[in-house]
């Protein structure tokens, strides 16, 4: 019978894929550094902007392209960014740049997943310094290193319908806000006071728990979740049930301002250029004050980070570099609204004379730094469910936040 | 046999052995291999064996996130299951009836919940569903006032029965064409006999149509049982998992291949979702090997 052979082939397959396993654990790949500049190639960028947003800032890649003709620049929008360049980039694979918030930069760094920018096309500390307001070149800095290049500031506001609601009768303080949310429906059908992402985002959700005094993580790994402080936000955001749809997400606190059914949204820079669009004749306003206090929103500083797979580091720096410079962050705070990290651009008479810059801009100045710690990653995914299991009433305050707490210290460990 | 032909088979199949290799022997050794180490978001290339600790955190206690996915996605197959029969039956009953018209319009009609890939039925689903903007809660509106709603995503229950019918709509279809072309098979002379003896609709349904369409059917629901098992298109998309009524535990729609992939490709915990993944692959093969043996599937082989 031939059973014999079969086996022994089968005994053989086993052991080949065997050493390929074994194979497959070994090595990592060694990227050299051309630090010489050479104007020719792709560079392909990771983004999340979108719609009119994105316009602006695809005009200024188009311009560079046009000045050295042998750069190609391929614009990639990726909804689900820093998942896809976290299985892309370890793979060997993803782009050459990455565009995303400077609270990514220490998970980027400790999974390899960016490299450092020092002495590529002649960055270094004092060019930053020269160019970029402290706070934003902060954000990039990690562990000593520059790992990336700030394009805009931005923190989350009240973006309010002035044809809803006028300015005086907008709240000054936590509690004119709750009250407003319950008054305006019963004298406008139909119609909310006040829309966010109360049910599951540890983002739109940061003022509250940091203004009432609470915090989420430090950098040496200590959570804040089961401080007074942090219940006493999660207890005034459970506050809002009723007052906003319980299915209440980004896009339906968006939707919602956008069709006029919604006198305030707290929401980003980002958004503005849409509801202008959309017909919506709005202002802004800081968040309200607690205890005499102001809440603060998290400040995020945008970043243009290099991939640690990029094969010609030094054209990738040399784009972020033109996007990132005077002229070009001027005509996106123009274009955009945006607050450019630039200081030379946010200087400037024009960009100065911008509305919304000036509106953000007061926010950004209340606002804490969105920690780029690695430990942060470790918070997001806990922090939302908590608020989602206390905003479906499946748990009080304090056991959401607990269960929060080990679930988070939990991912912590593993980081360690 | 002699050595020839053993050579020649084996030179016929080398091509079949080396795919089958790898592409699905291969990983599933990997798998096995990145069961026994650290390996995560944060020890990607540098990670290390650690032997069984991943299979200690599935089994630490009967409240392990192991049981009560497991539990939840039995749960869903056994409600799921009865659905597709009875609606598939009750469709196909319908459309092979001598007093429908239109019976190819019909026939087409109801099997296109089953050709539109899956993704976009979920993601229209999704709609319907929606607390504010969805079509069932704009219906229920009309009856129940301008302020009602119901929570279709955001009460776990309801999130789950949600996803049960959703599922049951893209899957009936499948029984329906299975028990139609059963029901075609069977001749008509049987039900005039049961008639001239007597047999009102009922007895011949019960005698008749449901004996004969068994050998069609019992296949179709194992197969069906794996695939319901495995759901991740649905109750993703639909769901993301949760609602979430906890931090520390699984979602209320987070059956065996959702938690496996949000703690794969969004929480990264590899080894982890590995030792799982081998496990579930032992429960299935198991169960799966029961039922064809019960079934007497397996009688084809060993004739």
């Amino acid at each position: 019978m031939a059973w014999n052979r079969w086996g022994r082939s089968v005994g053989v397959a086993l052991l080949v894929m065997a050493t390929m396993v074994v194979a497959a654990c070994g090595g990592s790949s060694n990227n050299t550094n051309t630090t010489t500049l050479s104007r020719n190639g792709t560079i392909t960028i990771w983004h999340n902007w979108e719609g009119g947003y994105l316009d602006a800032k695809k005009a200024i890649f188009d311009a560079y392209s046009k000045k050295y003709p042998s750069v190609t620049i391929n614009l990639v929008h990726k909804p689900d960014l820093t998942s896809a360049v976290t299985t892309a980039v370890p793979a060997g694979q993803g782009p050459d740049i990455i565009a995303w918030v400077d609270d990514v930069v220490g998970k980027f760094v400790k999974l390899e997943i960016i490299k450092p920018i020092d002495g590529l096309d002649g960055v270094d500390m004092s060019y930053m310094n020269a160019n970029f307001s402290k706070a934003a070149v902060d954000a990039d800095t990690f562990d000593g290193k520059i790992y990336g290049m700030p394009e805009t500031v931005e923190a989350i506001t009240m973006i309010y319908n002035k044809d809803l609601i006028s300015a005086d009768q907008l709240p000054k303080t936590t509690d004119d806000l709750l009250a407003l949310a319950k008054s305006y429906p019963q004298s406008h059908s139909g119609k909310y006071g006040v829309v966010w992402n109360t049910r599951n985002d540890a983002y739109f959700n940061a003022p509250w728990v940091y203004g009432f005094g609470g915090f989420y993580v430090k950098p040496d790994g200590t959570d804040g979740l089961t401080t007074s402080g942090t219940k006493a936000g999660f207890n005034y955001i459970s506050s809002f049930k009723g007052l906003i749809p319980a299915g209440v997400d980004y896009g339906v606190a968006d939707t919602l301002f956008k069709e006029k059914k919604a006198a305030i949204i707290i929401n980003g820079p980002w958004s503005v250029a849409d509801y202008g669009k959309a017909g919506v004749n709005f202002g802004l306003a800081t968040l309200p004050t607690v205890n005499g206090k102001p809440v603060s929103p998290f400040v995020g500083v945008k970043t243009l980070m290099v991939s640690a797979n990029a094969t010609n580091p030094a054209l990738a720096v040399d784009v972020i570099k033109w996007f990132d410079n005077k002229d070009n962050e001027v005509a996106q705070s123009v274009a955009n609204k945006e607050i450019p990290a630039n200081k030379l651009a946010l200087a400037d008479p024009s960009v100065q004379a911008i509305p919304e810059v000036k509106g953000f801009g007061a926010q950004v100045a209340n606002g804490v730094p969105l920690p780029n710690t690695p430990f942060m990653g470790a918070l997001w995914d806990p922090v939302a469910k908590a608020l989602e299991a206390v905003w479906t009433g499946k748990q009080s305050v304090d056991s959401a936040l607990s269960d929060a707490h080990t679930a988070a210290q939990a991912n912590i460990a593993q980081l360690k | 046999m002699n050595r020839t032909s053993t050579r020649l088979t084996l030179t016929y199949l080398s091509p079949l052995i080396v795919g089958v290799s790898l592409i699905s022997l291969f990983p599933i050794l990997y798998n096995v291999y990145i069961s026994f180490t650290n390996q995560n978001l944060y020890h990607f290339r540098h990670y290390s064996i650690v032997g069984f600790v991943n299979y200690g955190k599935l089994f630490k206690g009967l409240d392990a996130d192991f049981f009560i996915v497991l539990g939840r996605t039995f749960l869903f197959v056994a409600i799921c299951l009865p659905l597709f029969l009875i609606v598939g039956t009750l469709a196909a009953l319908a459309v092979n009836h001598p007093a429908t018209r239109w019976k190819p319009f019909w026939r087409v009609a109801l099997i296109v919940p089953w050709a539109v890939p899956s993704y976009i039925t979920a993601l229209v689903w999704k709609f319907f569903f929606n607390g504010e903007f969805g079509t069932l809660n704009q219906l229920y509106r009309l009856v129940a006032g301008p302020q009602a709603g119901l929570p279709w995503l955001t009460d776990p229950n309801w999130a789950f029965g949600s996803v049960v019918l959703a599922n049951v709509w893209m899957s009936y279809p499948f029984f329906m064409v299975v028990i139609l072309g059963a029901l075609q098979s069977i001749p008509s002379e049987l039900y005039e006999a049961a008639g001239v003896d007597g047999a009102g609709a009922w007895r011949k349904f019960w005698r008749i149509t449901v004996p004969l369409l068994r050998p069609a059917v019992l296949p179709a629901t194992i197969l069906s049982a794996i695939v319901t098992f495995n759901v991740l298109n649905t109750a993703y998309l639909i769901t993301l998992g949760g609602p979430f009524s906890s931090a520390a535990k699984p979602g209320a729609t987070d059956f065996v291949m959702v938690y496996a992939f949000r703690n794969a490709f969004q929480l990264f915990n590899y080894s982890y979702i590995a030792a799982f993944a081998v496990v579930i692959f032992f429960l299935l093969f198991t169960v799966t090997m029961g039922s064809l043996r019960f079934t007497g599937l397996v009688r084809e082989e060993a004739r």
